[in-house]
């Protein structure tokens, strides 16, 4: 039998149902988006052990073949990001089961939420470029509304500008796909990609051009970023984990690395340009969330940061550039997931995001600080926790690709996070705790299992890498490492 | 007998040592103390009784089999007797000495472990299982020293530890020279090429600093101010001499073979001569007790180092006697300083006098010690520096050293005349003369005496200096010197043949004819008077306390300096060393501080460009629709016009 529809079908009908479910007792839409979200996040993990590695699997929508049919394709790099996406999207679903009590219409949260999931997984899916815009819509556009959900005037400001943004970045790539259609008659990605070989245009470019602009704005990478700290911060905690751990590589840099490196193919000048995308974001990045006193502003800018990161070592287009740039999508997702159910569950206990209002949360909120202590050694890439591998490993691929000057800078910035995560640290969970904070409890129980779980992945991630890495980090790097040979595979031939 | 009778001794104060902290009532830990030390004792004798054992146990296989191997022959086995016996003793001592004293667990703890390290650095037979316990008797040190000062007992610690390294690096260059690491397997390596040269160096500076030669001693004379007395008793005036001496020993004649009259002979001999005299000169003008016994030390261990470097066999035997003796009428004159500390406390010179008369057994057990140090015959002293003279002069007969064995010769019998001198000034400010005004209350009654305990071990060890004198053939040499040194020619072919027995007759005749003299004669013809002062009425403050005895002697043009520069401890190796660390640090320093510069104003850098970065965040959404149109039309121009 073949999953990969389900991972559309399952997310897009309990958003219906569980709208339905809305008048009758809340306990009921808990616990189908927790069943349903469950069955999503293991459902990438039966693929893995169904499927070889580096097998490559593609389903035609209604038997109709590409290129005129719609296809839907496994290969390792989706894989990656349907991991990614289910199980991040499962915690923060258990995470909201306590968290959205204080909101109203929780059924319509989950709605939303379910919608944005089947979004992200359709665009990874997805082996067509309409597709991919449809999707990234569908994802988009429920994000806006989850953004705005609180419904406050900062929340609806937030929200509003994240969609204007966001909307300029939809036409533009909608646009571009219009030229390629024009240029090439078809919308498959497979298709289009065999059609461009060696005919370049300057609509080609400017098509690329779009692209870059479009998913760069969706990526949030400096300076199309303008939108993200304003919007992340607004949503409730568990959808800024979803927006800032998922959304953005789903949306933004997963369709980047598709195509770029499958349908157009990777070149020099690409690589300049990701690299100086990269370091402008993880410098400007940084340099901003070492200055902010909201907690999760600067958990925004450090995400800005942090793709930067992921942006700089594909650039570097070796292995051990991709391969870190790709382990550190994962370890981002994990740790700045965790940050961000961290900072709700504070939020949650404290009622306040201003750092200089806590102090010595530790004490009265021992799993939150723990977990966040631990997410914060990773994203600082400590040893042995999981972004020091990651961040190793694009430094070692900037050095193979003889960047010497890049590899200092990245170390440089490496501490430039370490800083701004000490300063939050001190802030919020070391220190004396303040008098009037004694009273405050831990968070609810399914709040903190989640924190837990993205803690354990966390220092799982860092201590067995190379499992991880040899069973799902490589087949990916395959992936972008064979480039446009993506087209023969997909289409036979 | 079961050669596992050699873990014993070890093994016996370690756990001894252990059960101390253990134990909460003091009495308890004296008693076990003192058994524990017994016992090692007895087994020390009937080690010493039994012939050559060896235990052999495999060890650390993963190191490529290193043994942990012990052998007691007869050398060995006779030192483990001593170290047992000052156990003994000194543990018999503490028991009043240091009652109502901190940190008492601790003392005995360390105590027992410091005889339990020292019987498992004398038996070791590899190197390997000698560097381990040779180590810890260096943190022991500091463990015993840091009762009484951590200061010192830092000093201590970095002049032994220090040279614990040289000779680790010494055993190394040995292990490539002979290829194994059992110490019986290493023989006579030639003194011939560079490498052999360093390492005996080395090893040498290790067994130095242990003994405390020069110029290693430098933590002596304060440790012993500071540091509880029977500490000082243990260490640096029997134990280190008995472990440096009997190494040194080992490695002029077992790992290599010293020639008399070689380069290093002679280096050997001018350390041992400068020893004797230098500290002997320092000795003279001490004002405390304490430290004035410790320049003693230090000066006697210039015999052992000189008598071991002649290479000439009569001579090494008069060292370890001298050895042997030293630590018996050393640790002895250390008791009785503790006693007079004890009663008075104060060991300031001129804060005694007139001692002689409240403390007999005292005054008399300590007199016989200074007069065996000073070698006086016919007590022990005298003889084993008469068998270092006399190998001395055989050096000068055999010639080809040049006339430097006058040199040798006149630096020890000048330093025994230097002794002999100090030590009446002390026993003079100590004992004799009229109690200083200055001296503070005595205790009361009860306090005030000495008891048996200890008074017990200063009797034995005064014994012990009379018996050693007067039957040296018989006793010491006989039962433990010349069965371990080879090559002794029998004493009836020594050049000066000397009978202590037929002296010690002759003295005693003498003075009994002096006695009877002076019995018969002037019995009735003397007065007893105060002193008389040209009429004057003679006041406390005309006492003379000996204080100022030599004091001339730091007038002398060209001693005067040398005395300025040790007292503003110029001449310590160990100031130097910390010098030379305060200067690296400072230029570290220095080099850390710019470094830091560097680092801070890229921190403000960092702090103003987010503060730029802030600004430009206005929060208008014109302006970031502007930067992405601006973003765009870069790439533009990238893609397509570049």
């Amino acid at each position: 039998m073949n999953l990969l529809p389900l991972f559309i079908a399952i997310p897009l009908g309990t958003a219906f149902v569980i709208v339905l479910l809305g008048k009758m007792r809340e306990i009921y839409s808990d616990i189908l988006a927790s069943i349903a979200a469950l069955i999503l996040a293991i459902l990438p993990f039966i693929l893995i052990l169904s499927l070889d590695k580096g097998e490559v699997l593609v389903y035609s929508m209604g038997k109709w073949l590409p290129p005129q049919g719609i296809n839907l394709v496994l290969d390792g790099l989706s894989r990656l990001m349907l991991i990614i996406i289910n199980v991040v999207g499962f915690l923060a679903i258990v995470y909201s089961v306590s968290y959205m009590k204080k909101f109203t219409a929780k059924s319509k949260y989950y709605g939303l939420f379910m919608l944005m999931l089947t979004g992200m997984n359709g665009v990874v899916l997805t082996g067509d470029f309409f597709n991919l815009f449809v999707f990234a819509e569908i994802a988009a556009i429920s994000s806006y509304a989850l953004v705005a959900f609180g419904v406050e005037a900062e929340e609806l400001e937030a929200s509003f500008k994240y969609m204007v943004m966001g909307s300029i970045a939809t036409i533009l790539i909608l646009f571009s796909i219009g030229l390629l259609y024009g240029l090439t008659g078809s919308l498959n990605m497979a298709d289009v990609g065999r059609t461009i070989q060696g005919n370049g245009s300057t609509l080609l470019s400017f098509s690329m051009v779009l692209f870059l602009t479009g998913f760069g704005i969706k990526a949030a990478m400096i300076p199309f970023h303008a939108w993200l700290p304003d919007a992340h911060p607004s949503a409730p905690a568990p959808v800024s984990a979803m927006l800032s751990g998922v959304l953005i590589k789903a949306l933004g840099v997963y369709a980047l690395m598709r195509i770029f490196f499958n349908v157009f193919g990777f070149n020099l000048q690409l690589s300049w340009v990701f690299m100086i995308l990269g370091l402008l974001s993880i410098f400007g990045g940084g340099l901003l969330a070492l200055r902010q006193d909201d907690l999760k502003r600067l958990l925004a800018y450090s995400s800005i940061s942090q793709m930067g990161f992921i942006i700089l070592g594909l650039g570097c287009g070796n292995y051990w550039g991709i391969l870190g740039a790709l382990f550190h999508l994962l370890n981002h997702s994990s740790f700045k997931s965790l940050l961000f159910l961290n900072s709700g569950a504070v939020e949650y206990s404290v009622g306040t995001r201003k750092l200089d209002k806590m102090g010595g949360l530790s004490k009265v909120m021992p799993v939150t600080g723990a977990t966040s202590t631990i997410a914060s050694l990773s994203i600082s890439g400590i040893p042995p926790f999981n972004g020091f591998w990651s961040k190793l490993f694009i430094i070692i691929g900037l050095v193979q690709a003889n960047h010497f000057v890049l590899a200092v800078l990245a170390i440089l910035a490496s501490v430039l996070t370490l800083a701004y995560y000490l300063r939050m640290q001190r802030n919020t969970f070391f220190g004396k705790l303040k008098k009037e904070l004694e009273k405050i409890k831990e968070a609810p129980l399914s709040m903190c299992f989640s924190m837990i779980v993205l803690a354990v992945v966390c220092v799982g991630l860092g201590i067995f890498f190379y499992p991880v890495m040899k069973v799902v980090l490589e087949p990916a790097v395959e992936v972008l490492q064979e480039g446009i040979k993506y087209s023969s595979l997909i289409l036979g031939g | 007998m079961s050669s596992n009778i050699l873990l014993y001794p070890i093994l016996l104060p370690l756990i001894a040592g252990a059960v101390c902290f253990l134990l909460s009532k003091k009495w308890m830990k004296e008693v076990l103390s003192l058994v524990a030390m017994l016992a090692t004792f007895i087994l020390a004798i009937f080690i010493f009784g039994s012939e050559e054992l060896i235990f052999t146990q495999a060890w650390l296989p993963i190191l490529g089999g290193i043994n942990f191997s012990l052998r007691s022959y007869h050398f060995s086995s006779f030192i483990l007797i001593f170290l047992a016996l000052f156990g003994v003793l000194i543990s018999l001592y503490s028991v009043k000495f240091m009652r109502g004293k901190e940190r008492l667990k601790e003392y005995y703890a360390y105590l027992l472990w410091t005889i339990a390290a020292s019987s498992g650095a004398i038996l070791a037979s590899n190197l390997i299982v000698f560097l381990l316990f040779w180590g810890a008797l260096g943190l022991l040190l500091y463990a015993l020293l840091s009762l009484g000062s951590y200061r010192v007992a830092t000093k201590g610690l970095l002049i032994i530890g220090a040279s614990d390294f040289a000779l680790i690096l010494g055993v190394l260059f040995l292990y490539h020279l002979s290829g194994t690491l059992e110490i019986k397997e290493i023989g006579s390596i030639p003194l011939n090429s560079a490498l052999s040269i360093f390492a005996f160096i080395l090893l040498a500076t290790g067994a130095l600093a242990k003994a405390g030669a020069m110029p290693f001693h430098t933590w002596i004379p304060e440790a012993a101010e500071k540091a509880p007395l029977p500490v000082m008793a243990l260490l640096p005036a029997s134990l280190d001499k008995l472990l440096g001496i009997y190494f040194l020993y080992r490695i002029c004649l077992d790992f290599f073979h010293l020639y008399p009259n070689s380069g290093l002979s002679l280096l050997l001999m001018l350390v041992g001569s400068f020893t004797i005299v230098a500290m002997a000169m320092m000795a003279l003008v001490q004002n405390d007790l304490k430290r004035l016994l410790s320049y003693q030390t230090v000066s006697q261990v210039g015999y052992m180092v000189l008598g071991i470097g002649t290479g000439i066999p009569l001579a090494i035997a008069g060292g370890i006697f001298h050895m042997l003796n030293h630590t018996i009428y050393e640790v002895c004159l250390f008791l009785g300083g503790g006693s007079v500390e004890h009663r008075k406390k104060t060991t300031q010179l001129n804060k005694l006098g007139g001692l002689a008369r409240m403390m007999p057994i005292t005054f008399v057990t300590f007199f016989i010690a200074a007069l065996s140090i000073s070698g006086v015959p016919p007590f022990n002293g005298f003889f084993s520096k008469w068998m270092i003279y006399q190998g001395v002069v055989e050096l000068g007969r055999l010639g080809g050293g040049g006339n430097f064995w006058i040199i040798w010769l006149l630096a020890a019998l000048f330093g025994s005349a230097l002794t002999l001198a100090s030590f009446i000034k002390l026993i003079h400010a100590t004992f004799l003369g009229t109690p200083s005004t200055s001296q503070p209350e005595d205790m009361g009654e009860k306090a005030r005496k000495l008891g048996f305990s200890m008074a017990l071990p200063m009797i034995v060890l005064a014994s012990l200096c009379v018996v050693f004198g007067v039957f040296a053939y018989r006793i010491p040499l006989k039962l433990f010197i010349l069965d371990s040194v080879a090559g002794v020619p029998p004493s009836g072919e020594w050049l000066g043949w000397w009978r202590p027995g037929l002296t010690t007759t002759l003295i005693i005749i003498g003075l009994v004819i002096g006695g009877v003299i002076y019995l018969l004669s002037k019995v009735k013809l003397f007065r007893e008077d105060t002193s008389y002062i040209g009429g004057e009425e003679a006041s406390p403050e005309m006492k003379v306390s000996g204080v100022e005895f030599y004091d001339t002697v730091r007038d002398f043009s060209g001693l005067k300096g040398i005395y300025g520069a040790a007292q503003k401890k110029k001449l310590d190796f160990y100031n130097w060393g910390m010098s030379f660390c305060q200067a690296v640090a400072w230029v570290l320093r220095g080099l850390d501080r710019l470094v830091n510069y560097v680092w801070e104003g890229l921190a403000s850098l960092v702090v103003l460009m987010g503060r730029g970065g802030s600004r430009l965040h206005n929060g208008i959404l014109h302006t970031y629709l502007a930067w992405c149109l601006l973003g765009l039309m870069v790439l533009l121009v990238v893609f397509l016009v570049l």
